[in-house]
């Protein structure tokens, strides 16, 4: 147990329960149109630095992404569970307190593109596939390090019955290594569980294709 | 469709959750092999809980925001359940190296287990905790 009390379950947003009323949300099993999402998050990673030690880290924090319009397969229309979205990370702030390594930030790496794909559900499932390769560096001030994943993406995954994926809870399935500015290895993301909040701000994308005259 | 009919449309799921919830929440299965409870939770995850879903994803209707719940709770139960079975195959839920997570599945399945009998016509088998679910 940590010293600032028991770690806190990564099961969905309050309001999946109940707990906090309704949140304002997206129509489920139908698809809207692209934009820019700020999204409220909860994430709790396991991490272990070599030499310093574990800890499960709960950090809170924003995401923005830029989700583009709907794309059927071919020239079908898209409908929901059967079309692709693509998705981009423009930033991520997260922060928490460990334990084991003082302060936690987790922000993206900025020489690689964080992206995201929406697609078709699995077979007899209405939930469509989310997936997201995100390169996040981690900040521990109080250690003096400043670690990343360096070309290996931390990939998170769900499935979600709307768009933007309000109460959606995403997991990682694999370890990332963690590597400093030398490129040595000096750690690694255990897990990744990501629980996503309420839209904070959504900016409409508009036309993105050229007009035909 | 009324809250009665999504009520006994989520009945029949209900009753079939109730032999899968146990499998996956009590700490004591957590020691046996995990194929078990992996395939009956697909079983369900497939069948009778995909045919609610896809009348939720049918209908043209307000749909109760319970019922909505109920179903980003399951799918987020889903992905529980499948990356702990990426890591642990038919092992023993035990011997991840996650064990935040079977916290994670304890608490999802209790809740979700009050969630569903909340908006079923099905009287839960027993008393879950109390003051979660406001509907």
């Amino acid at each position: 147990m940590s010293e600032r009390g028991p770690i806190r379950g990564i099961v969905g947003y309050p309001s999946n329960w109940g707990l906090i009323g309704s949140i304002s949300r997206p129509r489920p099993y139908r698809l809207t149109a692209g934009a820019t999402d700020t999204m409220r998050v909860r994430v709790r990673e396991k991490i272990d630095i070599h030499g310093v030690g574990t800890d499960v880290v709960e950090m809170e924090g924003v995401f923005v992404v830029r989700r583009d319009h709907p794309r059927g397969a071919g020239s079908a229309e898209a409908k929901w569970a059967e079309a692709t979205i693509k998705t981009e990370f423009r930033a991520l702030e997260l922060f928490g307190q460990s334990d084991v390594f003082g302060t936690v930030r987790v922000r993206l790496n900025p020489q690689h593109s964080s992206t995201g794909e929406v697609s078709p559900a699995e077979h007899a499932s209405q939930a469509a596939a989310c997936k997201a390769d995100l390169y996040p560096i981690v900040e521990l001030p109080e250690l003096g390090m400043t670690i990343s994943t360096a070309d290996k993406a931390v990939t998170l995954a769900s499935k979600v019955i709307s768009i933007p994926p309000v109460g959606d809870v995403a997991r990682s399935e694999s370890p990332a290594a963690l590597v400093d500015e030398r490129g040595r290895t000096v750690g690694e993301i255990v897990s990744s569980d990501i629980e996503v909040g309420q839209v904070l701000a959504s900016i409409p994308l508009g036309n993105t294709e050229r007009q035909a005259s | 469709m009324s809250a009665a009919t999504w009520g006994r449309l989520l009945s029949r799921a209900a009753s079939e959750f109730e032999l899968v919830a146990p499998q996956l929440a009590d700490p004591a299965s957590h020691a046996l092999a995990f194929s078990a409870p992996y395939q009956a939770w697909r079983g369900y995850y497939l069948g009778s809980f995909a045919a609610v879903d896809a009348e939720l994803a049918q209908s043209e209707g307000d749909i109760p925001a319970a019922v909505i719940q109920v179903s980003v709770a399951t799918h987020n139960l889903e992905r529980l359940v499948e990356v702990l079975h990426a890591e642990v195959g038919d092992a023993p839920l035990v011997v991840t190296r996650i064990p935040e997570r079977l916290g994670d599945l304890a608490e999802a399945t209790e809740r979700l287990s009050e969630l569903i009998h909340s908006v079923s016509t099905r009287a839960p088998r027993q008393a879950g905790r109390k003051g979660n679910v406001r509907t």
